[in-house]
């Protein structure tokens, strides 16, 4: 290519990230930064939108100190967010990985393992409060048939939470081993191919090419798995328990917001999360530049 | 041999009964739309119905508005998938495959956006639509959900396993950038974009909330909006509310299965190693 | 003298065209919560529009748990149905946004002397902001099944709760392991509730002073827990973890619960194989008078929007003059919610007087109180609903008190209680 030419190449390349990159910012500027500001500023006032907001410089944010409201159902979230990342992460990727190995039936398995997280959490909901029933629920009957006592599952304040997570995570699962099935797509079956005939067997397979050609997957599920995990409301909703015990951080939010009609603490509250989600994202960030390994 | 056999009939036992107990909440949705009233409740649960009404189908397609409300949840739905596809790839394929300043400040930016609670947005951005004359148009409704930055990121990550010879290669064929990425990068994340497609197309039909927040008239329902009057205010109808979710969930299994067929193994990559 | 001409005819144009403007239709748009409401509502709305034919309506049903979102955000953007279901429960949200019913148009005179509650539940400051319809309250639903089997007749029908205690075990069915199968009496899911009715019985009430903070510990309160902790621990007669109280009444497997009249829809809908009646709560003391011997509250009508046009207004108010002298509407209403009717002239209506449940309520009114609002949370999450999970979850009575005291303080003080009518309980007289 001759100098001309290459100069050419760089602008076009220069051009076409522009075109893609300022509509991009421009569109989030306008649909989610603007709100954001506003929400920022309803967040020194008392708000309810039904009456003029009243400014209370840092009022509502002072009120997040020693609000056991508050930090109960942070921890009831960040709970759920950790367990669902890594043991919900962990039990998809090991049905994704069978799943993958099977030869014929993985469209039906695919579809099979996904049907619940496109089935109404209303539905699923009402599955697993009665299998959860203590006294005629399905779990119970069946810890029966081993001698195991009854368990409360939901209706107790100690075991309310880890039902309720478990549930969430084996209905959810679907979800992350549909994007497992798609990154382990992307893994050329030559290098599986070449180990083979290496003399690798299935775990040695797995350990030293299918889990390091994972690793964008891995590094998208563990970021967006927080991120989402910290916003969680219907998956412990729809199972709640008693005595706040599956009370999240956004139901909490919501109840200010819609029921109090007090949508400055909400805005508050939400703030305060953002910034712990960003906190957390930039230590995973860091994380794992760190560990960055060329292929 | 023994201990290979034995191993994969441990895994089809486990996959198997992995598969029934995920199948079971569909199969009782369906199966409690058209049970008999005096079944649907029943403790313990009837998991084989003899007895069969369709009524409730005939209910809900009655009262609602349903042809209406189908055709704008289906319309809305697949015109934002095809934007968040198109748009999240392309974002993704220039922040994973391009150089350039501030490319993880920005990128940070823009996830940071989905680290703030809708909750405390929402009313904030239907006011926003309100002042440029937006709402109660279903506008309001597909422009904010154009660009979605997990589908960027998503994206990004699929762009990773795609290597830069090959982007190159291109170049030197004398291709122009997009040509790049519609002719031969996207092809290559075709796992990714199925999976995509059903999250977004999943997330859209069965959005309620901000579409009730910027709507102004029944006539512009989406489905969900009409399903959720089911659930009274002290008791909830659940065959009803079931008949409702089942009618829902077919466009999505619909998606799903589409989707399919792109899941299975690339040999581009391959062929051109060789 | 072109122009002025031209001026002439557009002035003409003008007042011509506002003459029309002004006999032009006005849509009238009204929002609701409940399908089959405002299937009844439709059709009446349908006979109104033939009768004046200048008014068209347009009616959207949003469903309960977003109505409220809908409302505010209507509001806040400028969008709100000229006419609004209403709930009492949102009324310090939302009082400021209601327009009052014209006293023109409306014998607020009248009002008070034939609507139960009239002043207590329905006058802010003189005047009225949503329509009185009908009064729900709570009572004993039972199995008629189960109570014919035990071998109980309509005279055993218990009067006092020692009586009823031993109706409840006598209903109480055990399988071989020893586990409750048949629950004689089942409080869960709604036993706050239930508690505060024996709490107004033993002379308590829901508010301190002002409605600032909630007054649940004292003798009374810990009394009243005190019995329905025996009903559970000593007697038997349910247990945590056991089905919720529609669930157990409708699968057949609780001999009686405790609920508000709405329960009547749903075991009629839910569980049509069900045969069921009602009784009026026991007291300590066997004796009505003077009360209160539990809580009620109304079911209102709509209200019309202050934010919405002027001329709207006026229409909706003679829309809803028209409606609510039409009877049949009032008593069919009331007949969909399971409330008594606010009227009192419609009390004799036979619809009534021949529906056993409606009846029932329509017995225990005048010896019930309303408070005024109690926010949602304080009803339910962080309160009387935390009351029935402290308890189960082992809480001593008093300790049981304390702490759902302190949360429900909790909420008041995020969001106070603006209508407080507690004090204005008429006791019956002997």
């Amino acid at each position: 290519m001759s100098p001309v030419e290459r100069i050419k190449a760089i602008d076009a390349k220069k051009r076409f990230v522009m075109a893609v990159l300022i509509p991009t910012i421009l569109f989030f500027l306008f649909f989610n930064v603007i709100p954001i500001f506003y929400a920022f500023y309803i967040s020194f006032h008392e708000m309810d939108f039904l009456n003029p907001p009243k400014f209370v410089a840092l009022d509502n944010y002072k009120a997040l100190i020693g609000d056991t409201h508050l930090t109960s159902s942070l921890l009831v979230t960040a709970k759920f967010a950790v367990t669902t990342v890594f043991i919900g992460g962990a039990f998809a990727l090991f049905f994704a990985l069978l799943i993958n190995s099977v030869k014929r039936g993985q469209a039906i398995l695919r579809t099979v393992y996904f049907l619940p997280v496109m089935t109404s959490l209303v539905a699923v909901g009402v599955i697993w409060g009665w299998l959860y029933q203590p006294r005629f629920g399905l779990l119970n009957e069946v810890l029966k048939l081993f001698g195991i006592p009854r368990q409360m599952w939901l209706s107790s304040p100690t075991t309310a939470l880890p039902s309720a997570i478990a549930a969430s995570i084996w209905q959810g699962m679907g979800y992350t081993i549909v994007i497992f099935l798609a990154g382990l797509n992307a893994i050329p079956e030559s290098y599986y191919e070449a180990a083979q005939v290496d003399g690798a067997n299935t775990l040695q397979k797995t350990w030293y090419i299918t889990l390091p050609l994972l690793r964008p997957t891995f590094v998208y599920l563990l970021i967006t798995g927080f991120i989402t995990g910290f916003q969680v409301f219907d998956q412990l909703y729809v199972m709640k328990g008693p005595l706040n015990s599956t009370r999240g951080f956004i139901e909490l939010l919501y109840t200010r917001a819609f029921s109090y009609y007090q949508m400055g603490r909400a805005s508050a509250m939400a703030f305060l999360l953002f910034a712990i989600i960003v906190t957390l994202t930039l230590i995973q960030f860091k994380i794992v530049s760190r560990n960055q390994v060329e292929h | 041999m023994w201990k290979r056999r034995a191993l994969g009939l441990i895994k089809w036992i486990i996959l198997l009964v992995g598969g029934l107990t995920m199948v079971f909440p569909f199969y009782w949705m369906i199966t409690t739309s058209i049970k008999i009233p005096s079944e649907v409740m029943k403790i313990p649960p009837v998991i084989f119905p003899t007895q069969f009404t369709f009524e409730r189908y005939w209910r809900v397609i009655n009262e609602l508005r349903f042809g209406r409300y189908f055709f704008n949840s289906l319309y809305i739905a697949v015109t934002v998938t095809l934007a968040v596809l198109f748009t999240s790839a392309i974002v993704g394929y220039v922040f994973e495959k391009f150089q350039f300043r501030f490319r993880n400040a920005i990128f940070l930016g823009l996830l940071s956006t989905m680290m703030v609670p809708g909750a405390v947005t929402m009313i904030p951005l239907y006011l926003l639509l309100g002042k440029v004359g937006l709402v109660n148009t279903h506008w309001a409704i597909i422009l904010p959900s154009l660009g979605n930055v997990f589908g960027i990121f998503l994206m990004r990550q699929a762009m990773q396993s795609i290597p830069n010879e090959f982007i190159e290669a291109g170049r030197i064929d004398g291709a122009s950038e997009f040509m790049i990425f519609w002719g031969l990068i996207l092809p290559q994340a075709k796992a990714t974009l199925s999976a995509l497609a059903i999250f977004t197309f999943m997330g859209q039909w069965n959005s309620f909330l901000w579409p009730l927040i910027v709507l102004s008239s029944q006539e512009q329902y989406t489905l969900p909006l009409g399903l959720r009057t089911f659930q009274g205010q002290y008791w909830t109808d659940m065959g009803l509310v079931m008949t409702g979710a089942t009618i829902s969930v077919v466009p999505i299994i619909i998606v799903f299965l589409f989707m399919q067929k792109t899941f299975v193994r690339g040999i581009t990559l391959t062929g051109l190693k060789g | 003298m072109r122009t002025r001409f031209v001026a002439l005819t557009l002035a003409l144009v003008l007042v011509l065209g506002m003459a029309f403007t002004a006999s032009a239709k006005v849509t009238l748009r009204h929002w609701d919560w409940h399908q089959p409401r405002m299937n009844l509502k439709l059709k009446y709305m349908e006979e109104y529009e033939k009768l004046n034919p200048d008014v068209t309506f347009e009616t959207q049903v949003i469903g309960w748990e977003d109505y409220w979102t809908r409302l505010m955000s209507g509001v806040a953007g400028g969008d709100v149905p000229d006419i609004a279901q209403f709930h009492n429960s949102q009324t310090q949200a939302f009082l400021n946004h209601l327009e009052a019913y014209p006293a023109d148009l409306f014998d607020y005179d009248r009002y008070k002397e034939e609507i139960i509650n009239f002043e207590a539940a329905y006058l802010f400051d003189g005047t009225f902001h949503f329509y009185p319809v009908g009064i729900m309250t709570g009572l004993i639903f039972y199995n008629t099944d189960l109570w014919e089997a035990a071998g109980l007749t309509e005279a055993d029908i218990p009067t006092t709760w020692d009586e009823f205690a031993v109706i409840a075990k006598r209903l109480t069915q055990y399988d071989d392991n020893g586990d409750i199968q048949i629950a004689g009496f089942v409080p869960n899911g709604i036993l706050g509730v239930f508690w505060l009715d024996l709490h107004y019985q033993l002379g308590g009430k829901l508010y301190g002073e002002d409605a600032k903070t909630v007054d649940w510990y004292n003798d009374a309160g810990i009394q009243a827990l005190e019995y329905i902790e025996k009903l559970i621990y000593e007697d038997r007669v349910t247990e945590m973890g056991f089905l919720s109280f529609s669930e157990a009444m409708g699968t057949g497997h609780a001999g009686m619960v405790y609920s508000w009249s709405w329960l009547g829809g749903e075991l009629n809908n839910n569980y049509p194989d069900l045969n069921w009646a009602v009784f009026r709560l026991p007291t300590f003391d066997g004796k009505l008078a003077p009360g209160p011997i539990a809580r009620n509250n109304h079911e209102t009508g709509m209200s019309v929007m202050k934010a919405a046009r002027p001329e709207n207004k006026r229409a909706a108010f003679e829309f809803l003059k028209w409606l609510y002298e039409e009877t049949d509407y009032l008593v069919e209403v009331n007949l969909i919610l399971g409330t008594a009717p606010s009227n009192v002239n419609l009390l004799d209506d036979p619809r009534i007087t021949s529906d056993p449940l409606i009846s029932a309520i329509a017995e225990q009114v005048p010896y019930t109180n309303i408070p005024g609002e109690i926010p949602f949370e304080v009803e339910n999450d962080y309160g009387l609903g935390m009351l029935e999970d402290l308890i189960f979850f082992g809480y001593p009575a008093a300790e049981a008190l304390r702490t759902a005291e302190a949360e429900a303080n909790g909420v008041l003080a995020e969001r106070p209680v603006k209508w407080y009518v507690e004090d204005l309980y008429t006791p019956v007289a002997e």
